[in-house]
């Protein structure tokens, strides 16, 4: 039964939850559509789309969007058919070996993307791919797969293997039952890891400065050079071109989620 | 099914595929910022990781990441648990502090630093609501809060970023385990403070101890916090080890490397223990 | 000598998201003169219950799933709100009071163990909290572990004990907070029958250590025979009289309250005749002292019917069409010669089998009107 005291404390704990939250964006959109917002001024002097203009004006921003785009996807579609299997095959083994690959992956996400950038960098460069795209993409795969296994071993874990068992029970083949079974019920699965892959990519930092050696640019390393060149108004701009895709792809997995009958969580 | 086929399946596929995604890039990445830092690549001197164990503004860089990384994931964690502790019962509530919650999730650490920057910055958006209450008349009054030796800017941004996602955690958990624990402790005479301190609380950690553990180590390695908010003196760590590779000349490369060793010694021993937890958990 | 827990005039809500399953109850047979004032998110369950327990005694409230019982534990308990009525803890109005401050222990259907305690530390857990010395606590704790017979078990984690141990641990956390009132929900529901007799013996010493007022629900009778003084059966959303088994036994105080025994056979007949009434049935007749005319059932256990040789002193001879085996007893399909039939409950000495003809008597029944 809800204890109904002190109802008062909690909206105003949920007011300030609130603010909270949506300060930090409320500050990048002010400041992106901001026009002539100068010292001591609280509130912009005026709006208009400015900085937003500029921002996509210039060919190398758009070349950097495109790039960050294009590794994203391809980080989400590449991760995801690695890390399904992966995780489906660890779930299903023996315990030591669950824990190996947990540890592992979880090693992936917990080295800092410096350290791992700076190792890859070394490598990237013996394979010949120093400074491209391609070997950006590689080393983006590596956090990557490693949140993706780490999500796929939690679903597979979860899983009630009892329905591919009624399934084969009931004549079905392997083909037939990833089709019919695991394929629809994975659904829900598959878009999170597609919206987490892609925006680990997305938001990279530190592989894609190592790895690329500055020879990529993408809209992250962008909206750094903005603001450490003081174009803050451009930087909001870029920093929220950053944010609202990632708003975008993480709540159209969450509908696509709700719209999913899915039994495994 | 037999016992060779059973094997190969539950332990050798598995291992292989891992080895194969996983462990092969880590372990070459590792295996060059060894043979980085001990001289076999990049026509460096060896003997660098003996110098950075014993360079004071190594260890003080170490220090630097650490505080933020306890300071921050700290403050995040008591203010999820507060506030979880508050919304947990309440289910309407609770649904949209969750959704609320969930906003800070998927904003990219950069946005993050941008936007924390513009807040807190002395030219920032509190800076000038100062100004206009006349609490101060210049910018430099004002407290510096990025750029700090302390860090604060950077630790706000952690805690921006990091309490909706242990609030989840705590939410999610919470919902999970019902409220039969602490009917039991209230007919067996505990306050409903002493129900939350000697059973909720306890519980709530255990649970959240992973994810704390993962938070943690998060923030330690990020370099884009630091490299927006933080001081230039002492260097965050991630931002020590960058520095020192982009600088120019070898050894200063195998600095980079050897610190970065040092690093992944702290990650990986992290790594460990968040394994560890997450199997009693 | 004041009863250590008395209710009164109590309304049980159902919390519509905990309980789904509601026993429906056709609005007529509602005696309360309240009206059925449902709050938001709730069902009415049970009305009007009042009832007292002394110290030491021990009610058992007996229904079906879905009848209201947890539920009226749980509001007796404090954990659950409580509209209208009162309940009284040794003459202390405990009404608006917490759960934490009513000194009644309610010890749910599968027991609540702290997880992260080990098994002592659970058991001292209520000591604990109140301040007793870790030491002082702990003894006692020990000493209650003993005397439920799990002190092997004191350095376990909770979740290495067996489901009967569990019990007992619960029980000796529950001795350990010295209540007034002890609310057992279906303590015996989830146990198999080997385990079953070890746990009736804890609640048996728990309720003579404690000197509690116990009240426990059940669907089961034989776990209410087995522990408790008084008996009330959950009927048409109401509580009926709390009487001794015995008694309940020999004259149940409704048709439902029958069935929820289990023991009868169910057989129907016409109640008839100017004078002293008279249940007519396919077997024969007897005596319905007090009962109302008009169709009827008559309840009857298998020690009051008796079998005798067809045609015996007149009687209906009647046919054996089936014979089902149970546990206790034997039911047996009879029919008679217009190809009516009845079920009856007989011994495990009978020997009859279908196909072959009898007459039965009934020596004793209890009869209520059917509709």
């Amino acid at each position: 039964m809800t204890p109904r005291r002190m109802p008062i404390a909690r909206s105003l704990l949920l007011l300030a939850l609130t603010v909270f939250a949506l300060a930090p964006l409320a500050i990048l959109i002010a400041t992106s559509f901001a026009r002539g917002w100068f010292y001591p001024a609280a509130v912009p002097a005026g709006f208009d789309g400015g900085a937003w203009h500029d921002l996509f004006a210039d060919a190398a921003h758009r070349g950097a969007l495109l790039n960050s785009l294009l590794l994203g996807i391809a980080t989400a579609l590449t991760a995801t058919a690695c890390a399904l299997p992966l995780g489906r095959a660890a779930a299903a083994g023996a315990r030591p070996v669950r824990r190996a690959v947990a540890l592992l992956a979880f090693a992936a996400v917990a080295l800092p993307p410096v350290v791992l950038g700076v190792g890859l960098q070394l490598t990237v460069l013996s394979l010949g791919l120093g400074g491209t795209l391609f070997g950006v993409f590689l080393s983006h795969l590596v956090p990557a797969l490693g949140y993706l296994t780490l999500v796929f071993l939690g679903v597979f874990t979860r899983w009630d293997t009892r329905l591919e068992e009624a399934a084969a029970t009931l004549g079905a083949t392997a083909s037939m039952r990833w089709r019919i079974v695991l394929l629809p019920l994975l659904r829900r699965p598959i878009t999170e890891a597609l919206a987490l892959g892609f925006l680990v990519s997305w938001a990279q930092v530190a592989l894609t400065l190592l790895v690329g050696g500055g020879a990529v640019r993408t809209l992250p390393l962008d909206v750094l050079a903005m603001l450490q060149s003081g174009q803050d108004q451009r930087a909001a701009a870029g920093a929220l071109a950053l944010t609202i895709p990632a708003l975008i792809v993480l709540g159209a997995s969450r509908i696509a989620a709700r719209n999913t009958a899915a039994v495994v969580a | 099914m037999n016992a060779s086929s059973r094997h190969a399946r539950t332990v050798v596929v598995p291992l292989l595929m891992a080895g194969t995604l996983l462990g092969v890039p880590i372990l070459v990445s590792i295996g060059y910022l060894v043979a980085g830092a001990l001289g076999w690549v990049g026509n460096t001197s060896s003997g660098a990781v003996g110098r950075m164990l014993t360079d004071t503004a190594v260890w003080r860089s170490v220090m630097l990441s650490l505080w933020i990384a306890t300071a921050g994931t700290a403050i995040a964690l008591i203010g999820a648990l507060m506030i979880a502790l508050l919304f947990g019962r309440d289910r309407r509530l609770d649904r949209l502090a969750q959704r609320v919650a969930a906003l800070p999730l998927p904003v990219p650490t950069v946005a993050t630093a941008v936007a924390v920057l513009l807040l807190l910055s002395q030219s920032g958006w509190l800076s000038r609501v100062a100004a206009q209450m006349h609490l101060i008349t210049t910018p430099a009054q004002f407290p510096a809060l990025v750029y700090d030796p302390w860090a604060i800017g950077v630790i706000v941004a952690v805690v921006w970023k990091e309490l909706p996602f242990l609030l989840l955690v705590a939410l999610s958990l919470q919902s999970l385990r019902g409220s039969a624990l602490i009917d039991a402790a209230r007919t067996l005479g505990a306050t409903p403070w002493q129900a939350t301190r000697t059973i909720t609380l306890p519980l709530l950690l255990r649970g959240m101890a992973p994810s704390i553990v993962a938070v943690f180590v998060f923030v330690l390695g990020s370099l884009e916090l630091p490299l927006v908010l933080a001081p230039s003196s002492p260097l965050a760590l991630p931002m020590l080890i960058q520095e020192r590779r982009q600088a120019l000349g070898a050894d200063s490369h195998a600095d980079a490397y050897a610190i970065a060793l040092i690093a992944t010694a702290l990650a990986l021993s992290t790594a460990l223990l968040h394994e560890k937890l997450r199997s009693d958990a | 000598m004041t009863a250590a827990l008395e209710v009164r005039q109590l309304n049980v809500l159902f919390e519509l998201s905990a309980e789904a399953a509601f026993a429906g109850v056709p609005v007529t047979r509602i005696s309360s003169s309240t009206p059925l004032d449902e709050p938001p998110g709730f069902r009415v369950g049970l009305i009007d219950v009042n009832l007292t327990v002394a110290a030491g005694d021990c009610l058992a409230i007996l229904g079906a799933s879905g009848s209201g019982k947890s539920s009226l534990l749980r509001t007796i308990a404090g954990l659950q709100a409580m509209r209208t009525g009162t309940v009284r803890v040794k003459g202390r109005d405990v009404t608006t009071r917490p759960a934490e401050q009513r000194s009644i222990v309610y010890l749910h259907q599968e027991p609540v163990l702290f997880p992260h305690l080990s098994v002592l530390e659970n058991v001292a857990f209520p000591l604990r909290i109140r301040g007793v010395s870790k030491d002082e606590a702990y003894r006692r704790a020990v000493d209650r572990l003993m005397t439920l017979q799990v002190g092997s078990v004191m350095g376990n984690a909770p979740d290495a004990l067996s489901g009967g141990q569990r019990h007992r641990v619960a029980l000796a956390r529950a001795l350990c907070a010295e209540p007034d009132v002890l609310l057992l929900d279906e303590p015996l529901a989830s146990l198999d029958p080997a385990v079953l007799s070890d746990v009736r013996a804890a609640l048996q010493v728990a309720r003579t250590v404690s000197g509690a007022a116990m009240v426990l629900v059940t669907h089961d009778l034989d776990d209410a025979l087995a522990i408790a003084s008084h008996i009330s059966a959950v009927s048409w959303c109401s509580l009926t009289e709390a009487l001794t088994p015995d008694d309940l036994l020999r004259t149940p105080p409704d048709l439902e309250t029958a069935r929820l025994l289990g023991v009868y056979a169910e057989v129907s007949g016409v109640v008839s005749g100017v004078g002293e009434p008279v249940f007519t049935w396919i077997g024969g007749q007897l005596q319905a002292p007090g009962a109302a005319h008009g169709a009827a059932v008559a309840c009857v256990r298998s020690h009051e019917t008796a079998l005798l040789a067809p045609g015996t002193a007149g009687m209906e001879v009647l046919s054996v069409v089936g014979r089902t085996e149970r546990a206790h007893e034997i039911l047996l399909e009879l029919r008679n010669t217009a190809g009516e039939t009845a079920v009856v409950r007989v011994g495990h000495d009978v020997a009859v089998r279908p196909g072959e003809s009898m007459s039965i008597s009934i020596r004793h029944a209890r009869f209520f009107q059917s509709h």
